[in-house]
């Protein structure tokens, strides 16, 4: 039996994170009433003219350089051209003869945590479609306009990839990326994110077999399912000694790749340069003082401005603690990263899991009822390492944390301020709190001795234990004024208690011995 | 002032009246409205406007306060009809006006209507019209007393825009220009047209012939007019984003321009066979009016001038293809037919709404945009564009980044502008014409468009290619067969944004020439 090596290269069409659309003022809005958000440019009126967005371009430029590309200071758009209802110029505004970007890559860690590179073709700017809908049982197809002319970063990637588990740990990582420079926001199922894959099998892997291209992926199952399938499916026939045929394939929502366009290899786009939009120039720091437009965009500018990136993220957090992989994953996810990293660099004496554990489950869930983000949180990186550093070390009592956070995000006050008002503070000096406890013990011993015979004469160990143990710890809290660190307290207790019962019963051992 | 005889005056002279309280706003629209009822025969609108914006009255002093115009109705105006001359657009009324017309409504001027033109700009003679052709003004009177239902042509395609003002029916009217559209029936109908750059006017509502090509001109009947109204029109727009980003400076025209110390070029490619020896004599003439004058006049070559007919026709048959594809009765456009399916209706209504000639244009756009022929028409349509733009760069010693980093002259001396005929025949009868232009159908014949009509193109349509700016000037006429004089234009081509040399160069030779014939003959 032959192996059999697939080979995978994707499309990623990402929405940029815009106002407008990309050539027209109109919003860019999810799920409004049909029709509402489109411009007259965007019904393709006659005599109307496309406006670059400006936001677009620099949103593009932070993607590309996100993403490690080259990014050309002149870069041209070009019409597809197809005719479709939902496409009402007739063409498709994209950047095919001079993109805006080239010859990037991203580093990616795989589900074994290799770090695997895929390398990035191009990236260009280009034109959402609009939506038709048929109504089959009413024999109508509607047509909504309210995405059409909505602005796109086609990112193209070389055939680098050679599984579905890769292809989606890639897409994990751009989405990221993407999300961390706020170039889009990725939600697959709003239609902000979508994936192309072409697949292709080979039994020489030097060689790339014919492939097939597998459009509209917008569930992010959907990647693995598509692939996965196309490879069973493409390998089935080949080893049948069949062709592959060069198509275009949709995925059907039980995950199978259907056959879309019979004569899509022969679909002829007539690329032609659009008359209607200037060369895109962009400027560099040398450059910009000579820019005729007072628009004009900077690239050396966004570039210095770019937000630390996921794989910065993750380099230092590995750095930071010996964190699983899955841990790291989802602080990335979830964007706490720097506030994470902050915290620690406050307080290096926190406990890292400890610390990541109460974000995940106290903050996390708070920030995302409020739908705010770890930059806009109240309670502050340095004032929760404050809190998780008095904890961790016993200066407060660990049931007095929640109260103390709780208060803090309620009123704005920092943890230390509350904790100082209501007097928190707790002793957790060992000598301190075991001169306490000698003290107590005296008590016990000139009282009722008989609590101090072990094993007791009426009762069972535990329960006497119990017993005193409860005892001594009210005692000592009378005598400390309540100041003693509970939990603390309680282990250097249960510790003496220990040792006196193993004491004891040394004794009753060595006596019976000798008796 | 007898009122009939304003309808002779130009612009400039017009506005002086208004500026003393010689003439009222009134006078001068209802001289107009006359003028548009005597004339009527010439169909030079397609619509006229019926009321008046009662801004005419008020006292706000505005640059074009009263001043009647007129737009070709490929120019979007608000609530009133734009047809393009097409069966297709007949009820077509945008809900927005185009960026030329609303300066020209800011600045207080009056429109009187909507010209008519070949169907969507397609066109040199302004005879392929779905409201019939248009009549040059020249000759039409003793046509019609002979007994002659013939006529002249007034040219194409902005054919309504020249003949309103040279029949005296508005001041000024704005054409479109994609490969001479403004000054070939300019030099038919004896007025002045301008071409400016590229991107000076914004081209915001014009329905689109060739996006690159297309730009907004102005028909006037002198060059101070001309002048006066490019300083209106002007500028950027938010609107277009290839209008010029930089300030274009005011264009002035002094009462006695001379050109002492200019550079003239004369393309020698520009000689050719079947020029009509009037008009040869006319450009002789100017030729050495300039040599007398202190110009420097020398031959520039324009070595790819050949090439100019068929990247002009490649380029502008398929963004022809592409921008009418939204004309298909389901998004713009009349529901001509009813068909069964989708594609029939298309079809059927294709068929019906556009007229022969767009259809040829239409299917030999959608031919050269093919994959397999890219190679073979459109990228070497592309490299041409750029090699005949370099030829213009070179003979007028500018610095061109799309050509060569570097200034360079063909010649001794780098050329302020060219001088060339605007078209080599006057204005043919429109029977002869039908037979050159091929209208009526000769088998075997019907690939006309393709090629072009040397008689009237060779000469304008690579101006539009380099993006440069050029005027035509009546400058004299010359007496046909039929024992009937028609006006004779010269063209004057500068390189980009120097609109002022133009001007300055096209007052001296209308002084020298003294042409002001133009409504005596009608």
């Amino acid at each position: 039996m032959n192996r059999w090596f697939p080979l995978i290269g994707l499309e990623i069409h990402a929405q940029l994170n815009t106002k407008s659309k990309l050539f027209s003022n109109a919003s860019k809005k999810f799920m409004a009433t049909p029709n509402s958000c489109v411009a007259r440019f965007d019904a393709s009126m006659p005599g109307t003219l496309p406006i670059l967005n400006r936001k677009a371009v620099e949103l593009a430029v932070a993607t590309s350089y996100a993403l490690n590309c080259q990014v050309a200071l002149k870069s041209s758009f070009d019409r597809k051209h197809y005719f479709y209802a939902d496409m009402p110029q007739g063409y498709q505004i994209t950047q095919q003869r001079a993109p805006l970007a080239k010859h990037g890559f991203v580093d990616y860690l795989s589900e074994s945590s290799k770090m695997k590179r895929v390398h990035i073709h191009q990236v260009q700017l280009e034109q959402d479609s609009g939506k038709s809908l048929h109504d089959e049982k009413e024999g109508l197809s509607l047509i909504d306009l309210n995405r059409a002319g909505v602005g796109l970063v086609e990112i193209v990637t070389s055939p680098d990839i050679r599984s579905s588990s890769d292809a989606c740990s890639f897409v994990k990582e751009v989405m990221k990326i993407l999300q961390y420079i706020g170039s889009c926001t990725c939600k697959m199922e709003e239609g902000e994110f979508r994936v192309d894959a072409n697949v292709s099998v080979s039994a020489d892997i030097s060689v790339m077999g014919t492939r097939t291209e597998i459009k509209n992926i917008n569930r992010f199952k959907g990647i693995k399912q598509a692939i996965d399938y196309e490879i069973t499916r493409q390998i089935k026939i080949l080893q049948e000694g069949g062709k592959v045929v060069n198509e275009t394939r949709g995925l059907t929502n039980s995950g199978e790749t259907v056959s879309m366009r019979e004569k899509e290899s022969a679909y002829d786009y007539r690329f032609m340069p659009d008359g209607n939009l200037p060369y895109l120039i962009l400027h560099t720091n040398e450059s910009i003082g000579k820019a005729q437009h007072k628009n004009a965009i900077n690239v050396d500018e966004i570039r210095s401005n770019l937000p630390t990136l996921p794989s910065e993220y993750r380099r230092r957090l590995q750095n930071e603690y010996p964190f699983e992989k899955d841990i790291i994953d989802f602080m990335l996810e979830n964007k706490m990263a720097e506030y994470y990293l902050a915290l620690v660099a406050h307080r290096p004496q926190v406990d890292r899991m400890l610390t990541f554990d109460y974000i995940r489950v106290h903050l996390l869930p708070y920030l995302e009822r409020k739908e705010l983000s770890f930059d806009e949180c109240p309670l502050k990186s340095n004032d929760l390492g404050d809190l998780m550093y008095m904890t961790h070390s016993y200066q407060i009592d660990g049931s007095i944390c929640n109260k103390v956070y709780q208060e803090a995000l309620d009123t704005n006050k920092s943890p230390v301020q509350i904790i100082k008002e209501n007097g928190w503070y707790k002793i957790s000096d060992e000598t301190m709190l075991s001169s306490w406890l000698d003290q107590v013990l005296d008590e016990v011993k000139q009282q009722s001795p008989d609590l101090l015979v072990f094993p007791p004469k009426r009762r069972k160990l535990e329960t006497a234990v119990k017993k005193l143990t409860s005892h001594v710890i009210g005692r000592i809290a009378i005598i400390s004024d309540g100041k003693a660190h509970a939990k603390l307290m309680r282990m250097i207790v249960k510790k003496r208690l220990d040792m006196l019962i193993d004491e004891q019963r040394e004794e009753q051992k060595s006596s019976g011995a000798s008796s | 002032m007898a009122s009939n005889e304003l309808f002779r005056k130009t612009l400039i002279q017009v506005r002086e009246l208004l500026k003393h309280n010689k003439i009222s706003p009134e006078d001068l629209l209802t001289v107009c409205q006359h003028r548009m009822r005597e004339t009527s025969a010439l169909n030079y609108f397609t619509n006229a406007v019926e009321k008046h914006d009662p801004l005419i009255n008020s006292k706000i002093d505005l640059p074009l306060k009263g001043i009647p115009f007129s737009v070709k109705d490929n120019f979007y105006t608000e609530d009133m009809p734009t047809t393009c001359a097409s069966l297709m657009l007949e009820n077509h009324i945008p809900e927005f006006n185009a960026t030329v017309v609303e300066k020209l409504h800011a600045y207080g001027g009056s429109m009187m209507g909507k010209d008519n033109m070949d169907e969507f700009a397609m066109g040199s003679g302004g005879c392929e019209s779905q409201f019939g052709p248009v009549r040059n003004p020249w000759n039409h009177a003793q046509l019609q007393e002979e007994g002659n239902d013939d006529f002249y042509v007034a040219g194409g395609s902005s054919g309504g825009s020249a003949a309103a003002v040279a029949a005296g029916a508005t001041f000024f009217s704005i054409g479109s220009d994609t490969g001479g559209s403004v000054r070939v029936p300019a030099a038919f109908c004896g007025v002045v047209g301008l071409k400016p750059t590229y991107g000076a006017f914004s081209r915001h509502g014009l329905v689109p012939l060739c996006n690159s090509l297309d730009v907004p001109g102005i028909f006037t009947r002198s060059v101070a007019d001309s002048a006066f109204v490019f300083n209106i029109l002007k500028g950027r727009d938010i609107n277009d984003p290839t209008t010029i980003q930089q300030k274009i400076p005011n264009s002035r025209v002094k009462p006695e321009e001379d050109v002492k110390g200019m550079v003239i070029g004369i393309p020698k490619e520009h000689y050719i066979d079947g020029t009509h020896p009037d008009i040869r004599a006319a450009w002789d003439k100017a030729i050495k009016q300039f040599d007398d004058a202190g110009a420097t006049v020398i031959e520039v070559s324009l070595p790819n001038q050949e090439y100019v007919q068929p990247c002009y026709r490649i380029l502008c048959c398929s963004d022809v293809a592409i921008n009418l594809a939204k004309f298909d009765e389901f998004e713009y456009g009349r529901r001509a037919r009813h068909g069964e399916f989708k594609e029939e209706l298309k079809y059927l209504s294709r068929d019906y709404g556009f007229n022969e000639k767009v259809k040829r244009r239409i299917a030999a756009g959608n031919f050269f945009l093919l994959e397999e022929n890219k190679e073979k028409f459109i990228n070497k349509a592309l490299s041409l564009r750029r090699m005949i733009r370099g030829d213009y760069a070179k003979a007028f010693g500018a610095k061109d980044s799309s050509v060569s980093p570097f200034a360079s002259t063909s010649g001794p001396l780098p050329c302020d502008l060219l001088l060339t005929p605007t078209t080599s025949v006057t204005s043919p009868l429109h029977s002869s014409f039908t037979a050159m232009a091929d209208l009526d159908g000769t088998e075997g014949q019907d690939h006309k468009d393709l090629v072009g009509m040397p008689e009237v193109d060779y000469h304008v349509t690579g101006i539009n290619i380099a993006g440069i700016p050029a005027i035509s000037v009546p400058v004299g006429l010359s007496t046909n067969q039929h024992g009937h004089e028609m006006p004779i234009g010269l063209h004057l081509v500068a390189w980009e944004q120097q609109e002022n040399k133009l001007f300055r160069a096209a007052k001296f030779l209308e002084q020298e020439s003294n042409f002001h014939h133009w409504v005596e003959n009608h």
